[in-house]
């Protein structure tokens, strides 16, 4: 579990605390939410984030996995109210009864419209863990847009087009880029297919056939494309340095400086602290 | 920055329409009644017809003694259901807890929740124990047991079914959410001690009521308890996942692991 906390005075945003919090046995997200005995080895590390000095009015949540996705949809031109309406509209006929089960809320883009939908029991399993371990209420945000909010935070990126590659040693999550925009994804576990297929098949997806990509973005602890060796085709690999532009206190440098965990593994975490206070 | 808000109540303004829709039919009835009442008194008309009307005779009615209660035959379902993951898991790690006294050679259980255990028996054991311990999970049971004349070795075979083997509603799915299910399925066969797991893409077929079953075979290599416990950690999809076919067969009788083909269904609400 990796946890970014931020804080802002006078416009100015600064690092106040990052740490990992290693869980005795590796769990599935969310479906560990509704296993007790799961659930009470996370309440136990969020109150050792606590207990540690980690106090934030709302903590956010990265969603992903089997319990909510993303759908793409047509824009109506220069109409972004009724493309809103039109993108409800889609998702109340394929979610049809069960639609008051799922939290929906849509995102436009100038070139692609998206339903977002999770269902709201783990929304209330997540609201559940927070009460147990005496936080206040839960925010969330898509994983993927965690990392577009991370990469755009860091002031680099922004250009053509760009992948930004989440490789958390167990699953892989490719997010496709257009001038900074988000376009499209594609997630797979890795003992499914290797980094290289997933990229592959986001862009044979979403690429024209003579577009190219000139850079890929590396996010998440996992190291099987450590040093960007294997991308067949893709010359510009970088690691992304969420706390690029941050101010970062001493106490935190030093701690970075001496945990063994790469710093693009708290980019996911760093897009969800900048969501919080942008919320707040 | 990309900001959404999942949290949001889409369903109030379902509410707030099938409010207003109600407020307005309500106001139109009472509207047309209004009219009709400037026009005709109605509830002085009602009175009076009230009142005029001759109360109705009573009319004898003979009482019918009560049939008796016919057995009907159960009803046979033309295609079976898949069996839940919380039905089979329970018998699975039943099987598993008998491992110390049976030496299991193949296990099935069908998409209607019969199952059939072969192995080599412990020569101390007793049959009707093995049946007593899988009782809580199973029905029918039945177990034979037999050995060679030239041979001290005793086989077994217990077949039966298992209780309640639908289980509860299943949930129909997004098609993302169905690949991704499978997806995690997979590593949580891996992450159970289960090697060479591999699953197929799930092959659609439509229902009759616009929906469409999503299956896919996941066949891996390991242990029954291996096996039990992999299927024990799927109980939280058991809403979402069922299980159409589960075989587990040593190929050989030394082979210390066995050869697992498991097929699952989905039921998703969007064609492929």
């Amino acid at each position: 579990m990796y946890v970014v906390q931020l804080s802002r005075r006078e416009q100015r945003v600064s690092l106040t605390r990052c740490t990992v919090v290693r869980l005795e046995r590796a769990l599935t997200m969310p479906e560990s939410l509704a296993d007790d005995e799961a659930r009470i080895l996370l309440v136990e590390a969020l109150r050792v984030l606590h207990r540690g000095g980690i106090d934030v009015a709302r903590p956010y949540f990265a969603l992903s996995g089997t319990t909510c996705f993303i759908k793409r949809r047509f824009v109506l031109p220069q109409a972004d109210g009724a493309t809103r309406e039109h993108l409800l509209w889609e998702a109340g006929q394929l979610l049809g009864a069960d639609i008051d089960d799922y939290g929906v809320d849509t995102l436009v883009t100038a070139r692609h419209g998206f339903f977002i939908a999770v269902r709201r029991q783990i929304l209330d399993l997540y609201g559940v863990l927070c009460h147990q371990a005496g936080l206040g209420k839960p925010g969330f945000d898509m994983a993927s847009f965690a990392l577009c909010n991370a990469l755009e935070n860091s002031g680099t990126g922004g250009v053509g087009v760009e992948v930004v590659l989440q490789d958390d040693g167990y699953s892989g999550r490719a997010v496709l880029l257009r001038d900074g925009i988000y376009e499209g994804e594609h997630s797979w576990s890795l003992e499914e297919s290797g980094v290289t297929d997933g990229i592959a098949r986001l862009l044979r997806a979403e690429l024209d056939e003579n577009e190219a990509v000139p850079r890929v973005w590396l996010a998440g602890p996992g190291d099987t494309v450590n040093g960007g060796a294997g991308f067949d085709g893709i010359d510009h690999v970088v690691e992304i340095d969420p706390f690029a532009g941050l101010l970062v206190a001493d106490s935190v440098r030093r701690t970075l400086e001496t945990a063994r965990v790469p710093l693009r593994a708290y980019t996911v975490a760093l897009g969800l602290a900048v969501r919080g206070l942008a919320d707040a | 920055m990309i900001r959404i808000d999942l949290q949001r109540r889409v369903a109030r303004y379902r509410w707030l329409g099938i409010g207003l829709g109600l407020a307005l039919a309500f106001a139109a009835f009472a509207g047309a009644l209004y009219t009709l009442d400037r026009r005709v008194p109605l509830y002085s008309f009602w009175n009076r017809s009230s009142a005029a009307l001759p109360a109705p005779p009573a009319i004898p009615v003979a009482i019918e003694p009560t049939p008796a209660i016919v057995a009907v035959p159960p009803v046979t379902m033309a295609v079976d259901l898949p069996v839940s993951i919380q039905a089979a898991g329970g018998l699975l790690v039943l099987v598993a807890q008998m491992t110390k006294s049976v030496d299991v050679r193949a296990l099935t259980i069908e998409a209607n929740g019969v199952f059939v255990i072969d192995g080599q028996l412990d020569a101390a054991v007793e049959l009707i124990q093995l049946l007593e311990l899988l009782q809580p999970h199973a029905s029918q049971l039945r177990g034979t047991k037999w050995s060679a004349e030239d041979s001290d070795q005793v086989h077994g075979r217990i077949t039966g079914k298992l209780v309640s083997p639908a289980g509860g509603a299943q949930v129909a799915l997004v098609a993302t959410e169905a690949l991704q299910l499978f997806a995690v399925v997979a590593g949580q066969a891996a992450g159970n001690g289960l090697q060479s797991v591999v699953i197929t893409s799930p092959q659609s077929t439509a229902t009759s009521d616009g929906l469409y079953v999503y299956q896919a075979d996941l066949t891996a290599v390991g242990s029954v308890a291996a096996v039990a416990s992999f299927v024990q950690s799927l109980f939280v999809y058991d809403a979402r996942i069922r299980m159409g076919r589960l075989t587990v067969v040593r190929s050989k009788v030394a082979d210390p692991v066995s050869h697992i083909t498991l097929s699952l269904d989905a039921v998703v609400r969007e064609s492929p």
